[in-house]
């Protein structure tokens, strides 16, 4: 059985209908060959009773025992610390501030405070209903803002060019913007965090900004600049951004319209979405069991990466894209809807999109996907 | 004839996302090791299935196995590859499991005699049909020693690497492929003798 005839390997493989690249070799020896096509039907039936003993129920079960013995919730609700960023504490009615607040105040005491922070109740809410306060501050231009909140949803738009302004609604935090350094600013809240309502700021067209929450969601609308976000379970929802670096656990990400940057999306178990990408975009997602749908138009300049270990990929590449994609998979599936041309099949698949499908890469845009056992499917997009 | 044809282990990529996950359970995120729960429990509950030879067993070892690889990633402990490490640590769990309940795991021999030369092959859709197929294929795999049936296991059911079998049981690479060859034979003679005469093809 172990070399005598065909490798114990390979009638495994053969077994398990793995495609080989010389089966028709292996099939004509079986045919001649009794004891092989013997091994090869021990093992097709070995497969099967293993296959039928398999038992995929009752796991929910198991993690809730697992998770009471390690103390580790059962829910995806533990927070998410990014490397090098830090969670604001949740909100306490102590004696002081917390330390972001400390340090923030005391680096605006530091540069010259050239802004009119006004607090004002129940007034210019931008639509926010239920709002408590408000703060407003004159700027320059574009600027970086950066904002911390525990679970309070988020949603920062463009406004008027030469002014910041925050509200908060249902809550009865009062917030206060903070000039951190030029055209950087922080937005703080009483008691050091926003643990609850929502927020709504606006920002002079193309200012970036960074904003961290665990449960809270995220929405940026139409900014124009860069914005980096984190979230534990909040999702994230952004339009019209020349640049994002998303980390979220369990959150969501969706992106429309995003134009000659760069995107880099990590994310647990949260989906990502990113729709009318530019051609010359780069994107880099890495997921565990988020699945990334990806709409757009990949050509020169383009490089988008994504890395799964279960989430499946989907590509809906537009018909004017030029593109190599590469997909290597410990086990997942490949479908292309777009009858690609085949550049190598190998155990990384190679192929190429693009007018005519053939030749090589000269000024084509780059498509690298690996998975563990996520599919990859390509299909004519946007 | 050789297998060159056969696809490799996980790449570097597969392997670098697995080394993120496990450094965020080394941080203390919930989450994280339950996606390593999820990615794993499957594969991990049927191996000590197979092993234990009852389902309650089974998922008792279960749990014990991942609290295990929790406290080891939390305490720091060196992974390369998670499903040969975790497959690993179900292994020393069923064999701790298995004393505990003082049960007689050695009966390799009596059958080795038996399972030293060829067996005709059987139609796989009498035996299924004949049988119920887990109950067929626990006794079948009853008849092993736990290292053999571990071995055979980790290579029928796992589909693992020879590489990565040895890393689990400790052995090294060419006893692995002897172990197993010997467990096939093992295997399909305990499961002729399963049969009715009616039942072979």
């Amino acid at each position: 059985m172990m070399n005598a005839h065909v490798e114990i390997e390979l009638l495994e493989a053969l077994a398990r209908n793995e495609s080989l690249s010389n089966r028709a070799l292996v099939s004509a020896h079986l045919a001649q060959c009794a004891q092989c096509a013997d091994e090869l039907s021990w093992l097709r039936t070995e497969g099967l009773l293993f296959a039928k003993s398999t038992d995929e129920t009752g796991t929910d079960a198991l993690w809730d025992a697992v998770a009471q013995k390690i103390s580790a919730p059962a829910q995806s609700d533990a927070p998410y610390r990014a490397p090098g960023v830090a969670l604001v504490a949740p909100s306490k009615p102590a004696k002081g501030r917390s330390r972001f607040a400390l340090v923030a105040v005391a680096a605006a005491l530091v540069v010259t405070v050239g802004t009119v922070a006004a607090v004002r109740r129940g007034h210019e809410t931008g639509g926010l209903t239920g709002a408590s306060a408000t703060a407003q501050a004159a700027v320059e231009g574009a600027i970086t803002l950066r904002l911390r909140t525990t679970s309070a949803d988020v949603r920062i738009v463009a406004g008027a060019s030469r002014v910041v302004r925050v509200v908060v609604g249902d809550s009865d935090v009062v917030p206060t913007i903070v000039r951190t350094g030029v055209g950087r600013y922080d937005v703080l809240f009483a008691g050091g965090g926003l643990s609850a309502g929502r927020v709504r700021v606006e920002v002079p067209p193309e200012s970036s900004v960074d904003v961290t929450t665990a449960s809270g969601e995220v929405s940026l609308g139409a900014l124009g600049g860069a914005a980096v976000v984190h979230t534990t379970s909040g999702d994230i929802e952004a339009t019209s951004l020349s640049a994002l670096t998303a980390e979220s656990t369990s959150g969501d990400v969706t992106v429309r319209a995003l134009t000659g940057g760069a995107a880099v999306v990590h994310t647990i178990s949260g989906d990502v979405d990113l729709r009318h990408v530019g051609a010359a975009t780069e994107v880099t997602v890495q997921s565990t069991s988020g699945a990334l749908t990806w709409r757009g138009l990949c050509g020169r300049g383009c490089r988008l990466e994504a890395h799964t270990v279960s989430g499946d990929v989907r590509l809906g590449m537009a018909r004017e894209s030029a593109a190599t994609v590469r997909f290597e998979s410990t086990s997942g599936s490949f479908e292309d809807g777009l009858a690609t041309a085949m550049v190598s099949d190998g155990p990384v698949r190679v192929r190429r999109i693009g007018p005519g499908q053939g030749g090589g890469g000269e000024g084509e845009g780059s498509v690298q996907v690996t998975t563990v056992s996520g599919a990859l499917e390509l299909l004519r997009g946007e | 004839m050789t297998a060159d044809a056969l696809p490799p282990g996980p790449g570097a990529v597969v392997i670098a996302l697995e080394h993120a996950l496990i450094e965020r359970v080394r941080r203390g995120e919930g989450a994280a090791f339950r996606e390593v729960f999820r990615l794993h429990v499957v594969r991990v509950r049927g191996f000590l299935r197979h092993l234990l030879g009852s389902a309650s067993a089974a998922d008792e070892a279960t749990q014990e196995t991942f609290v295990r690889a929790h406290a080891a990633l939390r305490g720091g402990a060196e992974v390369e590859r998670l499903q040969p490490w975790l497959l690993g640590i179900a292994r020393n769990t069923a064999r701790e499991h298995r004393r505990a309940q003082q049960r007689d795991v050695a009966l390799a021999d009596t059958v080795s005699e038996q399972g030293s030369e060829p067996v005709a092959a059987l139609d796989p859709e009498a035996l299924l049909l004949g049988r119920e197929a887990s109950a067929v294929l626990a006794r079948a795999l009853d008849t092993l020693s736990e290292e053999r049936r571990a071995a055979l296991v980790l290579r029928a059911d796992q589909a693992l690497a020879y590489e990565d079998i040895a890393l689990v049981l400790g052995w090294n690479v060419a006893r692995v492929k002897n172990e197993i060859y010997r467990a096939r034979l093992q295997l399909r003679a305990a499961l002729v003798t399963q049969l009715e005469p009616s039942e072979i093809a």
